[in-house]
């Protein structure tokens, strides 16, 4: 039985964690920060803390370097965050399909 | 609690949000992939079409032009933005990026090897018979098909994505029309040449000037 995950249910969360999940192994399975702004709409601060909470359940995994001088986030799903999210949309599909 | 009305709303998030990284993936497949290869085949074949088997003894210049114009715009085209999009994650040669492409040649090679009783009764090999037709292109022709069979190999059978596909099929399909309909050697490797052109052009397209962000 799939279970309902309250930190991914979050919509902005959600939002982050379908993108990444969306990416094959041959996009190399991560998105920048700037990718991600695009994706969500969503502000750099907000996204910033949301990416935060995701990074603190194990869900996703940060890398932060610099592309020449200039700062880039690289974030990619953990195996637990792909399963974490499977059965989150597995059990809205549940609840939809009664 | 989640009620059935949040629930659709929710997916309805995660079907949006699959669209958006479609974008994405395209313009990816499209920097690290067809571009590179329709940049090899217009800046190499091209000029060989165009001015004949001697042409690399007969006008050096003309080969060395194609490869800095064509070169000059590829790293144009992707060197604009490449702070916001980093080329490493493009270019970057990791153990499992390289199974992806030797899975990939193998996969076009599989195809190639299917369909070499076609190639064999097609036009294109029809026309060959003249001993030097087939030493000028033979060469040509088969790196030609083997670059369009591993575009098509990786887009139809590596971690199918749907926008990957519509590559891969693109090239498959300029392919197939090259060999069936085309009346001449020549023809044939206008066709293809045209589709590496079209995939070139929407590369740099795709990496200049669409924005996902």
């Amino acid at each position: 039985m799939s279970q309902f995950n309250e930190i991914i249910h979050q919509p902005l969360r959600l939002k982050i964690m379908a993108a990444l999940c969306r990416l094959a192994v041959f996009d190399e399975a991560r998105l920048d920060f700037g990718e991600l702004k695009g994706i969500t709409g969503a502000t750099d601060g907000n996204l910033g803390a949301h990416i935060q909470a995701l990074e603190k359940a194990g869900y996703v995994k940060v890398e932060k370097s610099f592309v020449g001088r200039r700062p880039n986030t690289a974030l990619w799903p953990t195996e637990a965050g792909r399963k974490a999210f499977d059965e989150h949309v597995a059990a809205l599909n549940a609840l939809l399909n009664g | 609690m989640i009620d059935q009305d949040a629930a659709r709303e929710a997916l309805l998030t995660v079907t949006q949000a699959e669209q958006d990284m479609a974008s994405i993936r395209v313009r990816r497949a499209a920097i690290s992939l067809y571009m590179p290869g329709a940049y090899l085949v217009l800046a190499c074949v091209f000029p060989m079409t165009i001015m004949g088997q001697s042409a690399f003894a007969a006008a050096p210049a003309l080969f060395l032009l194609a490869f800095v114009c064509l070169g000059a715009l590829f790293i144009w085209a992707v060197s604009g933005r490449s702070a916001a999009r980093p080329l490493r994650v493009q270019f970057k040669f990791t153990a499992e990026s390289v199974a992806e492409f030797a899975s990939a040649m193998t996969v076009g090679t599989i195809l190639l090897i299917s369909f070499l009783p076609v190639l064999q009764q097609s036009n294109l090999m029809k026309l060959q018979n003249d001993i030097s037709i087939i030493a000028s292109y033979s060469i040509f022709t088969g790196v030609i098909i083997n670059i369009f069979m591993m575009g098509s190999g990786i887009g139809l059978f590596i971690w199918l994505g749907r926008y990957l596909a519509l590559f891969g099929l693109a090239n498959l399909l300029a392919m197939l029309c090259a060999i069936w309909f085309a009346a001449t050697p020549d023809q044939a490797l206008h066709w293809l040449i045209a589709c590496a052109a079209v995939q070139f052009a929407a590369g740099v397209y795709l990496a200049k000037f669409q924005k996902p962000e």
